[in-house]
């Protein structure tokens, strides 16, 4: 069990919040926002850390978190009061970039032909994308590691095709 | 097996992944947020436990109430009858035996 001290997790929010942002980005639908879906996760986190046992990597665990959330999401969002929480201290501050327009439009054709998978495969792919091992991507979706390899090739070419199409 | 120009799309999924544009910075207060989540876990707590509740009552109304024959009610009905009668007679019977 971990105990959760200030320091512990302002490390973990430190090192994990990029990849639970990149994650949020692509589960979030409207009237859901990126946002929201972040600010979900992190207090799921906060409440579920007592029951981390470390059977796992806390990194592992902080996906398998992440993807449950964002999966429920959809599900929450059908109840008529559902109310996302929101949090004050988490701030999302715009950040002035170059637009880089090919790389932009490259994120877009990645993300749209994401979304046309189905939810087990859309893990999957996040969590090789984040460059999770196929043992890694078994613990957190349940799945054989021979599974996880199977449906790879197949969302590997569902890819391809799409982003050759779109590019 | 995979052509040249399948590994390099492949390649260039997996960077587009990684170097995605970063359009905002995410600021977390911590020791704050710490406060936050203790004051505001009992009511958004019950806020859920409402809202599961008034879905589960909404659902219960519109599936299980009317899938409810008026054999079934009937036969409850009955089968109450049928158990209060019997009560009864065995409070009775304790009764005359003191």
């Amino acid at each position: 069990m971990e105990k959760l001290t200030t320091e512990r997790f302002e490390q973990l929010l430190k090192y994990n919040k990029g990849k639970i942002y990149r994650i949020c980005k692509i589960y979030a639908v409207s009237p859901l926002e990126p946002q929201d879906l972040f600010q979900e996760v992190i207090f799921s986190i906060w409440k579920s850390i007592s029951t981390f046992k470390g059977n796992s990597s806390i990194d592992t665990w902080i996906y398998r978190i992440t993807l449950n959330v964002c999966l429920r999401s959809k599900q929450k969002l059908e109840k008529k009061n559902y109310k996302t929480v929101q949090l004050e201290s988490i701030q999302f501050v715009p950040v002035e970039i170059p637009l880089d327009y090919n790389q932009q439009e490259k994120y877009k054709a990645l993300t749209s032909c994401i979304s046309i998978l189905n939810a087990k495969n859309k893990s999957i792919i996040i969590l090789y994308l984040e460059e999770l091992k196929y043992k890694e991507i078994a613990e957190i979706t349940g799945l054989t590691e021979n599974h996880v390899a199977v449906r790879m090739k197949r969302i590997k070419k569902i890819l391809l095709d799409c982003i050759t199409n779109k590019i | 097996m995979w052509n040249n120009e399948q590994k390099n799309i492949w390649q260039d999924i997996k960077d587009t992944w990684n170097d995605q544009p970063q359009s905002e910075k995410i600021n977390i207060q911590v020791s704050r947020l710490l406060n936050e989540f203790d004051s505001k876990v009992s009511q958004f707590e019950k806020d859920s436990i409402n809202s599961d509740i008034a879905t589960l009552k909404a659902n219960w109304t519109k599936t299980k109430r009317e899938k409810v024959s008026q054999f079934e009610k009937d036969s409850i009905k009955r089968d109450i009858n049928i158990i209060s009668k019997f009560l009864k007679k065995m409070v009775d019977k304790f009764r005359i035996k003191k």
